[in-house]
This record gives structure tokens, C-alpha cells and sequence, in this order.
């Protein structure tokens, strides 16, 4: 796809899709939690798998662990030596909150924290797709009490997550999305005070050395206004939540890196009309100069009840195979 | 009021567990589960006036929570299903996809049975239409605006109309997502102003857990039809004790509430809902006499930070009753 390139090799170029982040628990595991029943690792598990075996059945590309027995992006960091777990915060405009982790200490002790909750080994036969946080939104998020200047706490914290990455990519994750609704959000309401470029470099060590694709997805605002500068990260894919920012304001770009569309709305029940949406999609990404695009839900599913969750994966996977067989020409 | 700092809970107490086993079983009919809510509800109103408060309700006793209960009685909404809040605590969520349009004025009963039983003055707490709509998932109305000022319209307003009709004199509206969406703010602020025009009530707003320490509520404060704000800072504060701005950081923000020409009431938040610890009266003490150097002794109003439905009955009673202690103690500090 996209303006000026080979017909014949942009029909063989599919747009692929995930839907990755911490998926909403079913009804059964609400009441479990709630009552902390005492195989409550073993129903975990049990709905691991049924998460994947949804993904699987709506054809997503890549299959992600579905994050059901994280409390929050960040709580299994509180295993880090160094952190400790501090009060809840309101989790940016949502209604969700998350416990803010205090670092008191030289972040030590990490590099399998995120590869041990996921059940990878659920989806040996799957294409892999993971999140983290990025580590300008963990830094943001949390408190640092140890480090002397923000750079030093900056960096600790991305090589953290480096470390982190690099598991993941030992067990076949192919690639890691770095969540950053904090670098969307401030830009978005005029409140980022940290420079980008030192976030570049943040976010390049998290990069370094690694053999899986990386993944930057801002969210919770409108990052139309620094997209040039997003797509200088060292990153092989950079994320847009459609809910937030439009297409339209990224279409003269060239983008020489991968381009994730979160296309499905996580924060709304609404269910989006598969046949406009595809259309909508293929109209624009024809006028696009884009490398290679991934669908994907515009955030964490955790927003929406259980079965709306379920039919918004369905609905990511009707609308990739739709816009598929419209980029192969196959429909109208 | 005619007492210095007059003391006041913000809404919802826990349920006793007699209550919920009773309320739970099937074999009990419609009627005896009414007069056990009443049991209920008449002791936590004389539970909450012997401890000593001087503005009371029935802490909630017969709703479900702040946000499901009010959505039940409203035309055009379905439940989704529930919603993670933090941990394992959910909240169920209702999809908007028709008009909305008040059904019943569902707090009407429990109104009246608080005003015949109370002896202290009477304060009801209702939720306010901007959390409603931002609580739920909105399918039908074209912008967030619409929605949520034709929930203040249809739905809110004829509700506080019908409790004043009914002989209530102070409600409180609850806005805990008012400040979440700071650009929102002014949506929020005109909906409140829909549906307290031209009423005759005291309307006192209680809003917590903002995450920005009320700094987008500043600018709009004054602009509001409400005489209090009812507000959450214990939460934010240290346990130590003193009036420094250090030890009081929690309630540093009241400086720039009254940088910007505050002159109503608040509703001071002087025990932390989330903790089990209690506080000491001298740390109330404290906390009462820095926000009233500040804002002058005669605009403050005790409470808690929130409901203390989070905390056990117990922890929930002790910490009302070093808030009366400590409240005490400030007034003398004032004599």
C-alpha cells in the first residue's frame, strides 16, 4: 500500500493485528477474586487460555497474554528490588486506579518479572505479541526517592525494562509494545515538561540489543502534533489510538516504520460497523505512504465488561479480513 | 449553622452483615426486608448523632452503591456488566443507548423515613449527572456534552426538585469524576448550575479523589450554585502533627483557593477513608485549625475524606468519633 509503491507488492503485504494489555476478567474469575478462592491461580490460568482461544478464533495475528492476574500495569514491578508499593492514584482520566510504586532503592533484581506472568507456554504455536509500560510513562507514574536526577532514574528504569524485554524475546515474543499514554496524554493537554529527545534516548536503551520489534503506542491523546518526532524513536513500530488521533493528521507522513492503528475503541461499548470501518480504513491507507500496519484495540480492553470485550476482538479480526481482502482488491 | 466547625459525614457508612444475610434470603418477603432497612437506617442515624455530628444521614443504608443505584431508576440505560475499579473491586457499568428520562424519585422513602427520625439537621447525598454520564458508556447522545446536560435536565433536576417539594433543606451532590476530565470542567460546572437553578436549598458538592488536587476545580469554584465543597485531603496529608505547610501539606491547595477569592464553605476531609489506622484528635486538631487560618473558622465545615463504606463499622465509628474529639479541641483552640 501506500502512494508511489509496486502494485504487486503492496497486495502482498497484509495488514496484520493484536489486541494487547490487560484484558477484562470474566464473571467467574470476578467472583473468585472477590471471595479469594483457593485455586485462584489454576482459574487464572483457565482463563488465560480462554482468552487466547478468543483471540485465536478472531484470527489476530499475533496472540497476547491477557494480563487477567495483573492488578495494574505496574504492580508486578513491585517485585523489583528497590520498589515498594505506594497509594492509589486515579489512572489518567479513566475510572480505573493503579497503586504507584516508590523507588527507595537501586533498581536491582529484575529481568524475568514480565516474562513469568505471562503464560507463554499457553501459546507455543502462536505468533507472540507483549506489552510493557514505556519508561517515560513508568517513570512519570511513579515516585522516584533514590535517584539524584531524573535522567539517572529515567535511564535506571529503562534499562530495567530492557532487561524485561529481552526475556520476553527469548520466548519467542515478536514484539513488545511499549505502552505510553503518559507521552500522548501530557502532549495532548500541553503539560510534558521532560524533553523528547531525552526520552528518545530512554526509549533507545530499552531497544538496545534486543531481537524482537518494539512497539510504541501513545494513548489517551492527540500525538498528531509530534508524530514527526515520534517517528525519529528507536523504534521499529510507532502506534496511533484513531480514537484520539485522527488519520487524516498523519497522512502526508512517510512512514518508514511500522504503523499500529488502534482502530477499536476499548473505552466505548459501541461496536464499530465492520463494513465502513474497513472502507474508511482503505480509503486512507491508500493514500498513505506506510511500511507495514497493524491493527489493534485503541487501548487495554480492562475498560469494557467481559463479553463487550469479546466482541470487540471479534470485530478487530472482521474488520483486518475485510480491509485484506479490499487491499487485495478482492472486494470492492 | 450556630456551632463552630459543625461536624458532618459525607454518605455512606458499611451495611451491617445482619442486613445483608436478611436482605439476601429468599424466604423473606418485600415487607420484612423494608423494616429491617428501617432497623438499619434508624440506628446508624442515631449512631451517627450520638457520636456526634451535627448534619446526619442514614449512611446509605439502602442503596446498592452511588453509581448502579440512581442508573436503575433512570429510563435509557442498559447494564454492560462490571467494570475493574482497582484490584478486585468492580463497579457495574450501564450503556446510554435511548433518551434518558427520570423514573421514580428513588431516594423519596429513604428521605422521608431520615427527616421523621432525625433530630439533627438533615443532609441527603444524591450523584451528580456529569459522574453518572461519565461512569457510563454513551451510544446514543452525539457529544459528551448532550449527555451530560440532558441527565442534569431529565434526570437530576426533577429529583432535587421532588426531595425540596418533600422538605429537603440540604443536599449534597457528589461529583467524585468532576474534576477527572479538566477540560470537561465547564460541562460539569453547567450541569450542576441546571440543576440547582433557582432552588431553594443549601447544595453543598462533594468531589474526591480528583488526582489533581483540586487545582481544575480552583478557577470554577465560585462559578458553581453550591455553598460548601465538600473535599478530600486527609488522603494527601502527613500524620504528623503541627501547622506548618509541611506537616499539612494535604491542605496546602486551600491556599490557592483562597489566592483565587474562595469565600463559600468546605467541607473538610480530615480522616482518610482508605486506612485503617484512626487519627488522633490533636492531628484533626491541626488539620482543622491550619484550613481555618486560611479560610476563616466560619467557613469550615468536618468530615471524612469520603463514605467510610470502605472501612469495617468499627474502624468507620472510631474514626467519626476522634473526628468529633478533634473537632473539639479546635474549637477551643478558636474560643
Amino acid at each position: 500500500m501506500g502512494k508511489g509503491k509496486d502494485k504487486d507488492v503492496e497486495a502482498s503485504i497484509e495488514v496484520e493485528n493484536y489486541a494487547v494489555g490487560i484484558y477484562p476478567r470474566s464473571q467467574l474469575l470476578v467472583t473468585a477474586t472477590r471471595k479469594n478462592h483457593p485455586n485462584l491461580a489454576e482459574l487464572f490460568r483457565k482463563g488465560k487460555q480462554s482468552w487466547i482461544n478468543v483471540q485465536r478464533r478472531a484470527g489476530l495475528t499475533y496472540v497476547a497474554d491477557p494480563m487477567i492476574d495483573w492488578d495494574d500495569i505496574f504492580r508486578p514491578f513491585a517485585k523489583v528490588k528497590g520498589i515498594s508499593l505506594g497509594p492509589l492514584n486515579r489512572f489518567f482520566e479513566t475510572n480505573t486506579f493503579y497503586r504507584r510504586l516508590i523507588v527507595n532503592d537501586a533498581l536491582d533484581g529484575y529481568g524475568s518479572i514480565a516474562r513469568s506472568m505471562l503464560a507463554l507456554d499457553l501459546m507455543k504455536e502462536d505468533r507472540k505479541v507483549a506489552s510493557l509500560p514505556d519508561p517515560y510513562t513508568f517513570s512519570m507514574l511513579n515516585e522516584n526517592r533514590y535517584y539524584k536526577s531524573y535522567e539517572e532514574y529515567l535511564f535506571a528504569v529503562a534499562d530495567m525494562l530492557n532487561a524485561e524485554a529481552k526475556a520476553l524475546a527469548r520466548e519467542g515474543v515478536e514484539i513488545i509494545q511499549l505502552n505510553a499514554p503518559s507521552l500522548a496524554y501530557e502532549f495532548s493537554n500541553g503539560k510534558r515538561e521532560v524533553e523528547l529527545a531525552l526520552i528518545k534516548d530512554a526509549i533507545g536503551r530499552v531497544k538496545k540489543g534486543l531481537k524482537s520489534k518494539i512497539y510504541l503506542y501513545p494513548y489517551f491523546g492527540n500525538v498528531a502534533g509530534i508524530f514527526d518526532e515520534l517517528l525519529d524513536m528507536k523504534v521499529d513500530g510507532i502506534g496511533i489510538d484513531a480514537s484520539s488521533t485522527k488519520l487524516t493528521s498523519i497522512v502526508d507522513y512517510n512512514i518508514d516504520k511500522d504503523l499500529v492503528i488502534g482502530i477499536v475503541d476499548a473505552m466505548n461499548t459501541r461496536l464499530e460497523e465492520v463494513k465502513s470501518t474497513a472502507s474508511a480504513l482503505h480509503f486512507i491507507l491508500d493514500r498513505m505512504d506506510v511500511k507495514h500496519v497493524v491493527l489493534a484495540t485503541s487501548n487495554s480492553l480492562e475498560y469494557l465488561p467481559y463479553r463487550f470485550a469479546v466482541k470487540k476482538v471479534s470485530i478487530l479480526g472482521k474488520i483486518t479480513r475485510l480491509l485484506n481482502a479490499k487491499q487485495k482488491g478482492l472486494t470492492p | 449553622m450556630s456551632v463552630l466547625f459543625p461536624c458532618q459525614e459525607i454518605g455512606s457508612l458499611r451495611k451491617p452483615a445482619w442486613l445483608l444475610d436478611y436482605v439476601k434470603h429468599n424466604k423473606v418477603s418485600e415487607e420484612d426486608k423494608e423494616r429491617a432497612r428501617n432497623d438499619a437506617a434508624y440506628l446508624n442515624i442515631k449512631l451517627l448523632e450520638d457520636i456526634g455530628l451535627d448534619v446526619v444521614y442514614d449512611g446509605e443504608v439502602r442503596r446498592v452503591e452511588m453509581y448502579e443505584y440512581p442508573i436503575r431508576h433512570v429510563k435509557g440505560f442498559i447494564f454492560a456488566g462490571e467494570v475493574r475499579s482497582f484490584d478486585n473491586k468492580y463497579y457495574k457499568k450501564a450503556r446510554c443507548v435511548t433518551k434518558v428520562a427520570l423514573k421514580n424519585n428513588y431516594h423519596l422513602n429513604e428521605f422521608l423515613f431520615v427527616k421523621a427520625n432525625a433530630r439533627k439537621a438533615v443532609k441527603i447525598p444524591i450523584t451528580g449527572p456529569y459522574t453518572l454520564a461519565d461512569w457510563s458508556y454513551n451510544e446514543f447522545y452525539n457529544s459528551k456534552e448532550e449527555f451530560v446536560m440532558e441527565m442534569a435536565r431529565e434526570m437530576i433536576r426533577p429529583l432535587i426538585q421532588d426531595l425540596v417539594k418533600h422538605g429537603a433543606r440540604i443536599i449534597q451532590i457528589d461529583e467524585p469524576a468532576m474534576t477527572t476530565h479538566q477540560s470537561e470542567m465547564r460541562v460539569a460546572v453547567d450541569a450542576i448550575n441546571e440543576c440547582t437553578k433557582g432552588i431553594d436549598a443549601k447544595f453543598i458538592v462533594h468531589i474526591c479523589y480528583s488526582g489533581n488536587e483540586y487545582r481544575a476545580l480552583i478557577p470554577y469554584a465560585m462559578d458553581i450554585d453550591a455553598q460548601q465543597f465538600a473535599l478530600e485531603f486527609a488522603n494527601r496529608d502527613t500524620w504528623n502533627l503541627g501547622l506548618d505547610d509541611d506537616s499539612r501539606r494535604g491542605y496546602r491547595v486551600l491556599k490557592e483557593f483562597k489566592e483565587y477569592g474562595y469565600s463559600k464553605e468546605i467541607g473538610l476531609g480530615v480522616v482518610d477513608v482508605h486506612v485503617d489506622d484512626i487519627e488522633s484528635p490533636e492531628l484533626v486538631r491541626d488539620r482543622i485549625v491550619y484550613a481555618a487560618n486560611i479560610l476563616g473558622a466560619e467557613n469550615i465545615y468536618v468530615n471524612p475524606d469520603c463514605g467510610l463504606r470502605t472501612r469495617s463499622r468499627s474502624v468507620a465509628i472510631e474514626k467519626l468519633k476522634v473526628m468529633v474529639k478533634g473537632t473539639e479541641l479546635a474549637r477551643k483552640a478558636f474560643e
